[in-house]
Order: structure tokens, then C-alpha cells, then sequence
């Protein structure tokens, strides 16, 4: 457990070398990469062997490491299992950062290194903490740190109004967070359980990206750089889901029900709202930031599934919907990190992350290409991805839900699945959109026709990644019966007939399924090489109609592919159409372009932030530069409040309180 | 309520399957010929140009990356794996487990999406017409099958495939027969949807234009496209054996004589698909979506009929 600190030690003391050394840029890039690197490698290292410990064996639940003056850190399996992608995404994204800020943002890497390190280390806090004050400040340094890297590039106006943006989510949550552990210290009237319930989902789910307060995603993703993109997104909003996991659901209380639904209900728009969005984004970062969304929609109504499990006693559905939430979350961390970075090596080798001037990248990249490929499918749910499986064992919670629940439970879960299944369908819409779009085809522009594969530093992250993600889909039955000690404290406790060993078996034949279908497939290619040898295969034209030189303005775009299914959900999307048509015999450009709006910002928070911003501006008034009338306003505003005190608060006083105080005295 | 565990009855039945799929084709097309009034091609038509195709050497467009080589082979692996898990011949799979038809289901999506990665690697704008409408259509056919899973899982109590289908007969007990006649219909209507038959998508057309599929496989040549044809056979024959096994009990006289019905329903399904391909026209592309829909309700509709009576 010293190891533990020393790692976040060396991660903090890397940072601030770099910080000082910003005047040589190339030391201080040297110095801050090689202390995240080993700093992360180190504490990677230091939790599998952590999580071992906890795991497989009959362990006790939780370990302090250190208690003093009301300050408490403690492990236990829950902070453990949300600690893994943290330190596995700062490893990968830092390796991939060295080549990110080669030549481009170099002069600054010292800065970069230190808000880098900082946010590491606030974000492997955060799990630690137990006591409410410095969990609160560490969420709040998570927040400052990671605002210093989405505005690297301070000199965009998108990047300054994507940070402003995120500072004020991330303020919110953290107002919505105290007022949570205020009003869970505190007995509350039978009638009122349920208000830390929702404090905490809202301040949480504002870090997460729950529906309606999702907003800062899209835009704070794309802003910042790739591998903190990756990190952010493939880490920090799980973060939103361990704080519900750890103050709402493992507490539990009496408003479990009320939560269960909640959650449920709220990740069921999200993943459906997101990827609809995410279908109808142009710019790689966007369209990935909407994804998340639609993922951790997905965790939370498996979360929502698991909580109704528990309060319906049906332990099965429990353990299947909490295991999902947790497994999923895992795959989507190491996909969807893999994919930022993908992104971010399409940017540096391209200039542009807008996929209709993209096209045509996997002959030029056939590395970054491949790996992204590969990714995207994986996380669109498919056999053989890792994703799958996640999916999976939440597809078996809703359909035991549907088999042994009633009523209203059988309702919720029967709509589980009908939106899992629509989700599968737009998720595969989406990423074939981001890979013919970006990889396929003809390139579209000029600098995706002189793109370049892209530094082995960045292309070796991401096909590590997806390494990484091949190892889960084999050892995932193997690493289950890890999650015993967490999932029989999140359904209760009680002995049930359904145990992890059941789940981790469940897993099993898909595993081995989708390992058998990677080995078929490779062998099943291999064979159509060898025939190859022998016939001569040619090479042609795309058939286009008997035209002879088909050219890239000929090919269907990601906006065209994804037109129709668009148009299926305008409703959702405030869909804007701007066609330009032929006027004149020869007319000289004709165009048609189709757009969308996030209608949470543009109908919900943007009005409302207006209000506010003229409100305060009414309110200026008081503002008048006379002393005069300051003082007035202050003995106003002392008498007003005499006057309230006088009349409400004089029945509460507590008349029990002096004899106490006289015994007290007499003894 | 089970089917007979018979692991060398099933592989047979497999390798059967196999080697009768491309003959379903044949028998649509024959009668397909039939209401035309011409006498059509030979009804092993399709093996031959199967046969041909794979003796061919490929050809392949330079503006593709690979993806069009090697979607085809996937998809091929990924159907034959599906077929797996499917209780061929009312023999219970040796292979399947809790949860093979979300497997199954999911095959098939893959399958799905290397065909339209493998069409919009060649840059044509037919290919990305037809890939984008197969996105839209299967999207919606992927929600009607998970509500007949959801329906079939209520009777069995079960998400194993092997279950799931020889729970429910026509004939079964306890449940109203116009609740099953419900989802075998919407069932059907998945089967055109998904194998591009009339009235959603016309193998036939001339015009590119307003193809699906035949959009998407436009540049393929050789054994890539002897390969997708056999693998759209497989795919239809494992949606017609699923809705055979929907509608048959689990028990038919004898083994011989359940293998012969499952076999003799098979091919029915077939000549019905012809039927349809003569009697109706394509669908407009704006319209399909309400075709499927209503399927949906339809399913949904015979879930709460299960439910609530």
C-alpha cells in the first residue's frame, strides 16, 4: 500500500519537475512522459496485484491505508475494479502522447505533463477517499485539472466555450455532491428518503453524462487533445458511475426502489438519445462523445436493472444487471479509449478530425486504420468484440426480468431489450458510417490523400489497446469469480441461487465462440491467400454505372449514409436541411446538407442560462457605487432577517437545553 | 418440452442443411417462373453457379483496402457459425447454451456490418445507397426479432434456442393461437426483410438504383461472389428451418417423419416467398419502415396478449 502512494508521489513530483522545466520543452516532455509512464506501469502493476488479493480470496471487504485526524483512505474492491482504467488509460495515453505533441504543441508540454499528472492523480484519489470533505476537493481538483487540459488549445474559441462549458457542469456537480452528503448526514422524514438518492444521481450522473446533463461531453471531447480525450472518456465519467455506485446503490436506504426506476429509465434515453446523436455528428471526437453516452446510459440502466432486482427479489437479475454494468464498463474503457486515440492519429496525420473531407485512410494507414476498425466494431457489440459480452449478461438481466418479473418491472424490462436491440442496430449505423467515412473508400481531400501512418508511439497504443481487448474476450471468464466479493455486497449478501461461478460460466461459450470465430475466420482468409496463388486475381474499376473514372465527389458521404435513418428520428434531433438546387441551365454548384442539434442544449440549458445571464443583469442595478446606498441595503437586509428570527425560529428553541447544562454543573 | 438429443441426428441435419440451402433458391425461382408462365432456370441453377463462381479468379476494384476481400469469408464463418446453434431437423444443438439466440442474433448483425464496411470500401454511390437503407431496414428488423425472442422467452421461460422453439407449436395449450399466428406472421415478414426479398428490396431490379443487397454486392466477382451467394442461402435457410421449428411441436410422429415435415415445411416456406415475389410489388423505400413497425406491434401485441389472458 506504500507502493500506492509512491506511485501517485512519483506522478505529482514528475508533473511539478515538468512544470518548473517548461523553459526546455524537450526535458520537461522527457521528464513529465517517463513519470507518468512508470508512475502508471507501477500502480497498474500494484492494483492487479491488489486486486488479486481482494478477489479470490475470503479477504475482508475493506483496507485502510491511512486514518488520521478525520482524514481516511481506504481500498476495497469496488474502488479497485474503477481504479484499473484509470491507470491502464494514463499508461496508453501517455505513451501515446509523446508522439501527439511531437512538432505540434511541443513548447508546451510542460504545462501539458503537469495538468496531465494532476488529473491522474485527483482521478486515483477519488476512489480512495472515504471522508466526505476531501472527496469533495479531489472531485473538484479532478474537475480544474482536466478543465487545464480541455482548454490546451486556449487559442480556438470552440476550445475556450468547451471548457467554460465543462468548468460550469463540473461546478454543478460538485454543488449537487454537497448538498448530497449534507443531506444524507442528516435523519430525514420518512417522506424525503429519496432526495440524497437523486442529489447524488444528478451530481454524478453530471460527471457521467446522463441524459439532459450530458451536454459538456460533446463539446469538451473534441476540444481537448486526443489521449485526454481517451482518458476522460475512457475514465473519468466511469468515475460518475462509481460515486453511484459507492454513496447511492451500496448504501442502499429505503429509496432503492425509487432509484432502481430512475436509473433505469435515465439510461434508457441516454444510450437511445446518444446514438442517435451520435449517428448524425460529422466530427470524429463529437460523434465518439455521443457514444459514450449511449454506453454509459447502457452501465446505468443495467445498474437500474440490478437495484429492481435487489428490491424485487430477484437475485439473478440483480447479479446479471450489477455484473454487466461493471464488465461493460471495463470493455467500454479499453475500446473506447482505443478509438480517442485512433482519432487523434487520424488528426495528426490529417489536420482534420471532419470526416466528409476524411476517406480513403486504411491504404495510407493500414495500422491505425486496422486498429480503429477493429475497435469500432468491437464496441458496436458484436461477436467477437469484448463489448459483446457486457452486453450480453445485461440482455440476460432484462430477459430475466422479463421471465420472472411483473407487471411494471416486466414493462421496463421488456423495453430494455427492444431499445438494446434498436441500440445494436444504430450503433452498427454509426461506426460503419465512422469507418467507410474516415478509412474506406476514395480520399476526399487533399490532406487525407498525403496522409502518412502515423508515429509507432501513437500506432502502438492503440494496437495495444486492442491487444488488450483480445486478451478480455478470452479471460473474462476467468476474471469474474473476481467481482464475488462486490456483487454478493451489492444484492445483499444473501446466498442466492444464482452465483458469479453461474455468470462466469454463462460467459464461457460466447468466449470461447467468439475466439473460435477469430480462429476460423483467420484460417478460412489464409486459405483464400493460398488459392489466390494459383488464379491471377485482377484488379478493376468500381462499377459505377459504365463510368469509367468514378472520383471521390461520386461517393456517398457519412451524412448521406446516415440520411435516412436520421430522418427516421428528426423529432429527436431538430433536424436542419440547407439544400442549394439548380437554378439556371448550368447551374455552378448544387448542394444539400443536413443538420443536427443537441436539443438538451439548444432547448434546455442554453434558454435557461440566458434567463439567468439577464436576470444578473437586472440585479446589477443594486451595483450603484454609493456607499450610501450599500448600507442601506445591509440594514434592510439585517432587519429583514431580525424580523424572520423573531417570528419563525422563537417556537424551536429547545427549552430542555438549560437543566442539562445545571446538572452538568451540579455533578 | 424438449427436442430429442440426438448429437449424430443433429450433425446430419447439419451437413444437410449445408448442402440444401442453395436449392431454396432454386424452388423460388421455379415458382417464381411458374406465375410468369416461363419455365425458368434449372432448380439446381444456383449450385452451379456456385461451383462456377468459385473456380473464377477475383477481381477487385483498386479503390478497396482489403475490407471487400474480406467481408465476404467473415460473413461466411459467422453464418455458418449461427447455424450452430440452430436445433436442426428437431434435434436439440449439442452446441447451444443460455443465451445462444442473442449470440445468433448478433452473428447475423456481424455479418451485416462487414457487408455494408465491404460495399462502402469500393466508393461507389450504389453501394452506399444500398448500405445505407440495409443500416436503416435491418435496424428495424433487429427490434421485431428481439420482440419475438421476448415472446417465445415468456413460454419457454428460457433464452436458449433449443428451448425457445420447441416450447410453442401451433397447436400448443394455455396460449390463444391467434397470438402465435401473430408472430409467425411478423416472423415471416423478418424473413423477407433480412434475406432482401420482395416487397422490401428486389433481387431482380436492372436499375442499381434501387437495390439493397444487390447495391452492395455490385463489385464482387469470383469466389467472393460464389461466397456471399452461398451465405445469403444459408441465411435463408436458417430464418425458414427457425419458423419451421416455430410452428411444429416438438414431437412429429417419428424421427423420420419430423425430419421430413421440418424438411417439407422448409422448402414451403420457399415457394410462399415465391409466391409473394410474384403477386406483389417492392414496397417504397418510405414506406418499408411502416411495414415493420407494424410487425412490431403486431409482436408486441401478441406479448400482452400472453401476458394479460
Amino acid at each position: 500500500m506504500a507502493y500506492l502512494f509512491a506511485c501517485l508521489g512519483l506522478l505529482l513530483v514528475g508533473g511539478m519537475t515538468a512544470l518548473l522545466l517548461s523553459s526546455r520543452p524537450s526535458l520537461a516532455m522527457k521528464i513529465g512522459s517517463c513519470s507518468a509512464i512508470i508512475g502508471t506501469s507501477a500502480l497498474l502493476l500494484t492494483l492487479l496485484l491488489l486486486l488479486r488479493k481482494m478477489g479470490f480470496a475470503a479477504s475482508p471487504w475493506e483496507e485502510t491505508l491511512l486514518f488520521t485526524r478525520g482524514i481516511r483512505f481506504a481500498y476495497d474492491l469496488a474502488s479497485l475494479l474503477f481504479l484499473l482504467p484509470t491507470a491502464l488509460l494514463g499508461l496508453i495515453a501517455a505513451i501515446h502522447s509523446i508522439g501527439y505533441l511531437r512538432d505540434h504543441d511541443a513548447k508546451r508540454s510542460g504545462f501539458y505533463w503537469f495538468s496531465y499528472n494532476l488529473t491522474l492523480v485527483a482521478m486515483l484519489m477519488v476512489p480512495l477517499l472515504r471522508s466526505a470533505p476531501l472527496f469533495l476537493i479531489m472531485w473538484e481538483l479532478m474537475g480544474v485539472a482536466s478543465f487545464a487540459l480541455v482548454i490546451f488549445d486556449w487559442g480556438s474559441a470552440d476550445s475556450r466555450r468547451a471548457g467554460w462549458i465543462y468548468l460550469l457542469a463540473s461546478h454543478a456537480g460538485a454543488a449537487f455532491l454537497i448538498l448530497m452528503f449534507v443531506t444524507d448526514n442528516r435523519p430525514l422524514s420518512p417522506g424525503m428518503c429519496w432526495l440524497p438518492v437523486v442529489l447524488g444521481i444528478i451530481g454524478f450522473g453530471l460527471k457521467a453524462g446522463l441524459p439532459l446533463l450530458h451536454v459538456w461531453l460533446p463539446s469538451a471531447h473534441p476540444a481537448a487533445p486526443a489521449p485526454v480525450s481517451a482518458i476522460m472518456s475512457g475514465a473519468m465519467i466511469k468515475l460518475g458511475l462509481y460515486g453511484i455506485l459507492r454513496f447511492v446503490i451500496l448504501p442502499g436506504g429505503d429509496a432503492m426502489l425509487q432509484c432502481g426506476w430512475l436509473l433505469a429509465i435515465l439510461g434508457l434515453t441516454g444510450a437511445l438519445l446518444g446514438i442517435i446523436l451520435a449517428l448524425s455528428q460529422r466530427n470524429i471526437k463529437t460523434l465518439l462523445a455521443y457514444s459514450s453516452i449511449e454506453n454509459i446510459g447502457i452501465m446505468t440502466m443495467a445498474y437500474g436493472l440490478g437495484v429492481l432486482g435487489v428490491v424485487y427479489k430477484m437475485p439473478g437479475m440483480a447479479m446479471l444487471g450489477f455484473s454487466g454494468a461493471l464488465l461493460h464498463m471495463f470493455n467500454h474503457a479499453a475500446l473506447k479509449g482505443a478509438l480517442f486515440l485512433g482519432a487523434g492519429s487520424v488528426y495528426r496525420a490529417t489536420g482534420t478530425l471532419n470526416m466528409e473531407k476524411l476517406g480513403g485512410l486504411m491504404k495510407r494507414m493500414p495500422w491505425t486504420g486496422g486498429a480503429f476498425a477493429a475497435n469500432a466494431m468491437a464496441l458496436s457489440g458484436l461477436p467477437p468484440g469484448n463489448a459483446f459480452l457486457g452486453e450480453f449478461l445485461i440482455y440476460a438481466a432484462a430477459f430475466n426480468g422479463v421471465i420472472n418479473g411483473h407487471g411494471p418491472l416486466r414493462t421496463l424490462s421488456l423495453l430494455c431489450i427492444i431499445t438494446l436491440a434498436i441500440i445494436g442496430g444504430l450503433a452498427i449505423a454509426t461506426y460503419s458510417k465512422v469507418i467507410s467515412a474516415v478509412f474506406l473508400g476514395e480520399p476526399r481531400n487533399d490532406c487525407a490523400r498525403k496522409a502518412r501512418e502515423v508515429s509507432w508511439t501513437m500506432c502502438g497504443s492503440t494496437l495495444a489497446l486492442l491487444l488488450l481487448n483480445l486478451l478480455l474476450l478470452g479471460l473474462t471468464p476467468y476474471i469474474m469469480p473476481m467481482f464475488a466479493p462486490l456483487l454478493t455486497r451489492l444484492i445483499g449478501g444473501t446466498s442466492t441461487a444464482i452465483t458469479v461461478t453461474d455468470i462466469a460460466l454463462l460467459l464461457t461459450m460466447p468466449s470461447i465462440f467468439s475466439l473460435l470465430l477469430i480462429g476460423l475466420s483467420a484460417a478460412a482468409i489464409r486459405w483464400r491467400q493460398w488459392l489466390g496463388v494459383h488464379r491471377e486475381d485482377a484488379e478493376g474499376v468500381t462499377w459505377d454505372c459504365g463510368f469509367a473514372a468514378p472520383t471521390a465527389r461520386m461517393e456517398y458521404t457519412g451524412t448521406a449514409f446516415a440520411q435516412p435513418l436520421l430522418d427516421a428520428f428528426a423529432g429527436v434531433l431538430g433536424l436542419r436541411r440547407q439544400i442549394q438546387r439548380p437554378e439556371t441551365l448550368f447551374p455552378d454548384a448544387i448542394s444539400a446538407d443536413l443538420q443536427s442539434q443537441d436539443l438538451a442544449l439548444s432547448g434546455i440549458w442554453r434558454p435557461l442560462f440566458r434567463r439567468f445571464s439577464s436576470l444578473a443583469i437586472r440585479t446589477h442595478r443594486m451595483q450603484s457605487g454609493f456607499l450610501h446606498a450599500y448600507i442601506l441595503t445591509m440594514v434592510l437586509a439585517l432587519v429583514v432577517m431580525l424580523v424572520w428570527g423573531m417570528f419563525c425560529h422563537r417556537l424551536d428553541q429547545p427549552t430542555t437545553a438549560a437543566p442539562v447544562v445545571t446538572e452538568e454543573i451540579s455533578k | 418440452m424438449m427436442y430429442k438429443v440426438n448429437h449424430g441426428g443433429w450433425l446430419v441435419m447439419f451437413l444437410a442443411s449445408l448442402l440444401l440451402a442453395p436449392l431454396l433458391y432454386g424452388i423460388i425461382n421455379k415458382v417464381k417462373a411458374f406465375f410468369a408462365g416461363r419455365r425458368g432456370p434449372r432448380l439446381l441453377q444456383v449450385y452451379y453457379d456456385i461451383i462456377k463462381l468459385s473456380r473464377k479468379a477475383g477481381i477487385f476494384s483498386r479503390t478497396t483496402s482489403g475490407v471487400l476481400q474480406l467481408a465476404p469469408i467473415v460473413s461466411l464463418v459467422a453464418v455458418l457459425m449461427a447455424m450452430l446453434f440452430i436445433p436442426a431437423g428437431l434435434f436439440r444443438s449439442p452446441l447451444a447454451f443460455a443465451g445462444d439466440v442473442i449470440f445468433f442474433c448478433y452473428l447475423l448483425g456481424l455479418s451485416r456490418m462487414l457487408t455494408i464496411l465491404a460495399a462502402m470500401d469500393t466508393g461507389s454511390s450504389f453501394a452506399g445507397m444500398g448500405s445505407s437503407r440495409e443500416a436503416h431496414f435491418s435496424m428495424l428488423a433487429e427490434a421485431v426479432l428481439f420482440a419475438i425472442i421476448i415472446f417465445l422467452a415468456i413460454v419457454a421461460r428460457s433464452i436458449c434456442l433449443s428451448n425457445l422453439l420447441s416450447a410453442l407449436s401451433l397447436v400448443t395449450p394455455g396460449i390463444s393461437s391467434p397470438a402465435i399466428l401473430l408472430v409467425a406472421g411478423a416472423f415471416f415478414v423478418v424473413i423477407l426483410l433480412e434475406n432482401c426479398r420482395l416487397p422490401f428490396d428486389d433481387p431482380e431490379t436492372h436499375l442499381e438504383l434501387t437495390m439493397i443487397h444487390e447495391a452492395m454486392i455490385l463489385d464482387y466477382a469470383g469466389p467472393e461472389l460464389g461466397m456471399i451467394h452461398y451465405t445469403a442461402s444459408l441465411k435463408l435457410w436458417s430464418f425458414c428451418s427457425l419458423l419451421a421449428l416455430l410452428i411444429l411441436p416438438e414431437r412429429v410422429g417419428g424421427t423420420l417423419t419430423g425430419v421430413l415435415v421440418y424438411l417439407t415445411l422448409i422448402m414451403a416456406f420457399a415457394a410462399a416467398i415465391g409466391v409473394v415475389e410474384s403477386i406483389m410489388a417492392r414496397y417504397r423505400f418510405l414506406k418499408v419502415p411502416h411495414l415493420v413497425i407494424g410487425s412490431l406491434a403486431a409482436v408486441l401485441t401478441a406479448v400482452s396478449l400472453l401476458i394479460f389472458f
